[in-house]
C-alpha cells in the first residue's frame, strides 16, 4: 500500500490494492479448484472401490477384461510429459526466455489435445458393451470426466500462451512477462503459477487412474 | 479448467499497450434472457435431432419408444445455446485469441431492464438471485399445497397416485435443490462486498454465470411435471430413477446445473471473502454471515462434485445403459445412496448455516447488544461444516447397511448437536438482557429459534438406531425436516429479506402488514407441521396418496392450515411487490441502526460501494457501547492507513 502525502492522500493505492487482491484470489481459486476436482473424481474412485468390494453377482469384471491399456498408459505418460514441458518452459519463463516458454506451453497444449483425443478414441473402441460389468460402467464414467479436464487443462495453458505471445512486444523492454514488475506481468504469473499447481495435481491423479484401472483392475 | 484471470481491477488498457499488441476487448456480444431462451431453444432443437439421429435405431430406444440420448443431447446442447445467447461465451473465446476482455461497464442507477440482463454487477445479480429464488420457492410451495389438497381426504382422490408423486418429487427438488442458494445468491453477492468494504467481488462473472444457471435448472426441472415426472422423488434413488421416463432426465440435468452454480459461487464467494476485505477487516471482526457463506462455500466445494457424479452415473445408466446402479451386472443401487448422501447431508447444512448466519448476523442489531460469544459462533459453523461429512450413512440406516456402522454414525450425528448448540446458544446469549425490539425482522429471528428447537430436538431422536427404525419413511421425519429447514432457513430469509429492502431498493415494506403476515405465517406453519409429528408417530408413510381414515381429521387440519400458511406468505410477498411498485414509502438511510459496514453507504449504493477503500476500525457489533465510534473510516487518511496496516487495536 503507498501513501502520497504531498497532494490530496489517496493513502490507499487502490489500483495496487485490488491488483494484489486479484493475485490472491487467483492463488485462492486455482488452490480451491484442486480439492473440488479431487472430489469430482474421489466420487469415481469410490464407485470404482465400493463395486469392486461388493462385486456384485461376481459381475465387478467376470473375465477380467479391461480398456485397452496401451492408451491408457499413454494419456498416462503424456499428461506426465506434459507436465515436465510445463515446468521446464515456466523456469524459462522465469528467466526472462518468454519465446521459449511459449513453445513450451503450446507443446504441452498440443499433447493435452492428443490425450483428449486419445482418451475419446479409446471410448470408440472399448473391448465391451456399457453394461458389461460393473467395471465397465465405472471406466466409461471416468473416461469422459478425464477427457474433459484433459481438455479444459489443454485451454487454460493455451489461452496462457496466447496471452505470451499478444504480449511478448509489451513487455520485451521489461525483461519479458517471466520477469517484468508491470501489473499485467505479475497477473500473468499468478495465473500460471495456478495452473501449473493445478496441473501437477491432476497429472499425478492421472497415475492413480491408470493403476486403478489398468493394474489394480 | 479455465479459471478467469482477466485483472479486474487495476489495471488500466494503456493506449501504448494496444500498439504493442496488448488487446484490450469489450464483449462482442451483450445478451439477457430473451435471447438466452432463443438460443437455448435453438440448441435444444439440434441436440433433439443429434439425439435422435444417433440413437432412434437402438433395439432399446425402439423397444420402449423413448430416446434417452436425445432427452439428454437436446438438454445439454440446450444449455450450450443458453449461454450462447446471453454472450458468456464471448469471454472464454476472447481468452482464447489472447485478448484481454474489459469488464462491462457498471450503471450508476440500476434499471429494471439491466436484471434482465447479463450483468456483472454483484448488486444487480444479488437482485436476480432474490427475485429468482422468491420465484422458485412460490412455485415449490404452490405444489406443496397441491400435496396437502390431495391429503385431504384418504378416499376421495384429487390426483392420480402417479400425479401426486410428480407433485411430491417436484415439491422436495425445487425445495432442496434451488433453496441452497437462497442465502449467499441474493445476500452473499449484494452484501458481501459491501460487508468486506470491497469495491468488487473477485470474480464477476463467475457470479454472474452461477445465477444463469439456475433459470434453466428450474425451467428444465418444471418441465419434468408435463413430461411424466420422476416417481424417485427428489432423492433420485435407483433402480426407481435408471427406469424412469424423460421426467427423470430433467432432474438430472436441472440438478446437475443447479450443483455447477453452487460451485461457481463458492470459488467466488472464498476468493472474495479471503482475498477482497478492506484494511482493518480482519478474521476476528468479521461479519458473522461472512463466517458463515464462506463456511457454506468451502463445503460446498467438497460435497457437491460428488453429487454431479452421482447424477453423471445415472445420467450413464439411462442414457448409455452402463450398469453402476443395477445390480444384475455388477453394479448396485446403494452406489447412488452413498454418493448421493455424502452431497444430501452436507446439504442440509448448506441449507441451515446460511439461515443461522443470517439469523446471528441480524440478532444483535435488534437486541441492541453485541454477539455473545462471537468466536464460538464462527467455531460452531466450522464444527458443523466438518462434522456434517462424516454422517451421511445415517441415510442408510433402514435401506440395508451394515448394521456393526450403525454405532458409528448415530455418534457423528449425535456430536453434530454440539457445534449447532453453540449457534442456539450464541444467540440465546445475545438475546439475554438485550433491548430487545420487537419489530418485524425479530420477530421471524424469535420464531427462527422457535421453530428450530422442535427441528433440532427431533433430529436428535431421528440419529438414534431405535427411533429411526420406528420413524423412518413417516411423517416424523417430514415435520422434523421441515422445521429445521423452513423453520429455520426460510424464517431467516423472511427477516432478511424485510431487513434488507431498504437497503437494497429504498423503500421501506409496511410494517402494519409485515406483522400480520409474520403471525399468520408462524401460526400456521406450526399448525401445519407440529401435527404432522403426531401423524408420523401414528404411522402415516410419507410419498403415498391414501392413508387411514382414522388419521383423516388431523390431515384436515393440516391442510387448513397449510392453506392459510400459504396465504401469509402471499401476504408478506404482496408487502413486498406492494411495497417497490406501489407506495415505495422512502427508507431513512439506516432505518434499523445497524452499525454494519453495509450500511454507511447509504443509497443507492454507489456504483462503487466506496468512493475510497475503507479502513475497518472496529467489529461491527458494538451496540450498547457508550461511543463506540465509527465502524470505518470511509474516506482514510495515510495515517490511518499507516495505523491500520502496522496492526493496531
Amino acid at each position: 500500500m503507498a501513501s502520497n502525502l504531498q497532494e490530496q492522500p489517496p493513502a490507499i493505492d487502490e489500483e495496487q490494492y485490488y491488483h494484489d487482491a486479484q493475485l490472491g484470489a487467483l492463488w485462492t481459486s486455482s488452490r480451491t479448484l484442486i480439492p473440488a476436482v479431487a472430489a469430482l473424481f474421489g466420487g469415481i474412485y469410490f464407485a470404482y472401490f465400493y463395486l469392486r468390494s461388493l462385486n456384485s453377482n461376481g459381475m465387478w469384471d467376470p473375465h477380467r477384461i479391461t480398456a485397452s491399456p496401451i492408451i491408457g498408459a499413454a494419456i498416462m505418460i503424456l499428461g506426465l510429459a506434459g507436465m515436465a514441458v510445463q515446468v521446464l518452459a515456466n523456469r524459462r519463463l522465469r528467466r526472462g526466455f518468454t519465446l521459449d516458454f511459449i513453445v513450451g506451453s503450446f507443446v504441452n497444449a498440443l499433447i493435452l489435445l492428443i490425450a483428449t483425443g486419445l482418451q475419446i478414441w479409446m471410448l470408440t473402441r472399448l473391448p465391451f458393451p456399457p453394461g458389461y460389468s460393473g467395471y465397465s460402467g465405472v471406466y466409461i464414467a471416468f473416461a469422459p470426466v478425464e477427457a474433459l479436464v484433459i481438455f479444459l487443462s489443454g485451454y487454460w495453458i493455451f489461452t496462457l500462451a496466447m496471452r505470451a505471445v499478444r504480449s511478448q512486444g509489451f513487455f520485451r523492454a521489461d525483461g519479458g512477462v517471466g520477469v517484468s514488475g508491470h501489473m499485467m506481468a505479475e497477473n500473468f504469473r499468478a495465473n500460471l503459477d495456478g495452473f501449473t499447481a493445478f496441473f501437477v495435481f491432476f497429472a499425478l491423479l492421472n497415475v492413480f487412474s491408470w493403476y486403478l484401472f489398468f493394474i489394480l483392475a | 479448467m479455465a479459471v478467469e484471470m482477466t485483472p479486474v481491477s487495476g489495471v488500466k488498457s494503456p493506449s501504448g499497450s494496444r500498439a504493442d499488441g496488448l488487446k484490450f476487448v469489450k464483449p462482442w456480444f451483450t445478451g439477457n434472457f430473451f435471447t438466452a431462451l432463443i438460443g437455448g431453444a435453438i440448441g435444444y432443437a439440434f441436440g433433439h435431432w443429434l439425439g435422435n439421429a444417433i440413437a432412434s435405431g437402438y433395439t432399446v430406444t425402439i423397444n420402449s419408444g423413448y430416446n434417452d440420448v436425445a432427452t439428454y443431447l437436446s438438454l445439454l446442447f440446450g444449455i450450450v445455446g443458453w449461454f450462447v445467447g446471453l454472450g458468456a461465451l464471448n469471454y472464454p473465446i476472447q481468452k482464447l485469441l489472447g485478448l484481454e476482455p474489459l469488464e462491462p461497464a457498471k450503471s450508476e442507477k440500476r434499471t429494471f431492464w439491466e436484471h434482465w440482463t447479463y450483468s456483472t454487477d454483484h448488486k444487480v445479480v444479488g437482485v436476480q438471485y432474490l427475485f429468482g429464488m422468491l420465484l422458485y420457492f412460490l412455485v415449490a410451495g404452490l405444489l406443496a399445497l397441491g400435496i396437502r389438497t390431495e391429503l385431504l381426504s384418504p378416499t376421495y382422490h384429487i390426483w392420480a397416485p402417479e400425479t401426486y408423486i410428480e407433485i411430491v418429487g417436484e415439491h422436495g427438488t425445487m425445495m432442496m435443490m434451488m433453496m441452497t442458494s437462497v442465502v449467499m445468491g441474493p445476500f452473499g453477492n449484494f452484501l458481501i462486498p459491501l460487508m468486506i468494504g470491497s469495491k468488487k467481488m473477485a470474480f464477476p462473472r463467475l457470479e454472474a454465470v452461477s445465477f444463469w444457471f439456475t433459470v434453466p435448472s428450474f425451467l428444465i426441472l418444471l418441465s419434468a411435471l408435463w413430461q411424466g415426472g420422476f416417481q424417485s422423488g427428489w432423492t433420485g434413488y435407483a433402480p426407481l430413477s435408471i427406469q424412469g421416463g424423460p421426467g427423470q432426465s430433467d432432474y438430472d440435468v436441472a440438478f446437475m446445473l443447479m450443483a455447477f452454480s453452487m460451485i461457481l459461487a463458492s470459488i467466488n464467494m472464498t476468493a472474495t471473502i479471503i482475498n477482497y476485505r478492506a484494511p482493518g477487516m480482519r478474521w476476528s471482526r468479521m461479519p458473522i454471515l461472512a463466517w458463515g457463506l464462506i463456511t457454506t462455500a468451502f463445503t460446498m466445494l467438497l460435497s457437491v462434485p460428488v453429487l454431479i457424479d452421482g447424477l453423471y452415473v445415472m445420467g450413464l445408466d439411462r442414457a448409455v445403459r452402463t450398469a453402476m446402479l443395477y445390480a444384475g451386472h455388477g453394479g448396485s443401487s446403494f452406489l447412488w445412496e452413498n454418493l448421493f448422501w455424502f452431497f444430501g447431508h452436507p446439504e442440509v447444512y448448506l441449507l441451515a448455516l446460511p439461515g443461522f448466519a443470517l439469523t446471528t448476523e441480524l440478532l444483535p442489531v435488534f437486541a441492541r447488544k453485541p454477539i455473545f460469544a462471537y468466536k464460538t459462533s464462527a467455531a460452531g459453523m466450522i464444527g458443523v461444516a466438518t462434522l456434517s461429512f462424516f454422517v451421511w450413512q445415517h441415510h442408510l440406516f433402514m435401506s440395508g447397511m451394515n448394521p456393526d456402522m450403525r454405532p458409528l454414525f448415530m455418534l457423528t450425528t449425535e456430536l453434530i448437536s454440539i457445534p449447532t448448540g453453540f449457534l442456539y446458544l450464541v444467540a440465546m446469549g445475545t438475546l439475554w438482557k438485550g433491548k430487545i425490539r420487537l419489530e418485524v425482522p425479530m420477530l421471524f429471528l424469535l420464531a427462527v429459534f422457535w421453530n428450530f428447537l422442535w427441528g433440532g430436538v427431533t433430529g436428535v431422536y431421528n440419529s438414534d438406531v431405535p427411533v429411526d427404525a420406528l420413524v423412518h419413511g413417516s411423517f416424523f421425519v417430514m415435520a422434523h425436516f421441515h422445521f429445521t429447514i423452513m423453520g429455520q432457513l426460510m424464517f431467516a430469509v423472511f427477516a432478511g429479506v424485510y431487513y434488507y429492502v431498504p437497503l437494497l431498493f429504498g423503500v421501506k415494506m409496511n410494517d402494519k402488514l409485515g406483522k400480520i403476515s409474520f403471525w399468520i405465517i408462524f401460526i400456521s406453519f406450526n399448525s401445519t407441521f407440529l401435527p404432522l409429528f403426531m401423524i408420523g408417530l401414528l404411522g402415516q408413510p410419507r410419498r403415498v396418496f391414501e392413508y387411514a381414515v382414522r388419521l383423516q381429521h388431523l390431515n384436515q387440519w393440516v391442510t387448513v392450515s397449510a392453506y392459510v400458511l400459504g396465504f401469509g406468505i402471499l401476504l408478506y410477498v404482496i408487502n413486498l411487490v406492494w411495497s417497490l411498485a406501489v407506495t415505495r414509502t422512502p427508507s431513512e438511510p439506516n432505518p434499523w441502526e445497524s452499525q454494519g459496514l453495509e450500511w454507511q453507504v447509504g443509497y443507492p449504493v454507489p456504483k462503487d460501494n466506496f468512493e475510497k477503500i475503507p479502513v475497518v476500525l472496529r467489529s461491527p457489533y458494538y451496540y450498547g457501547y457508550e461511543n463506540p465510534g465509527p465502524i470505518a473510516d470511509l474516506d482514510p487518511s495515510a495515517e490511518r492507513v499507516a495505523v491500520v496496516s502496522g496492526g493496531d487495536e
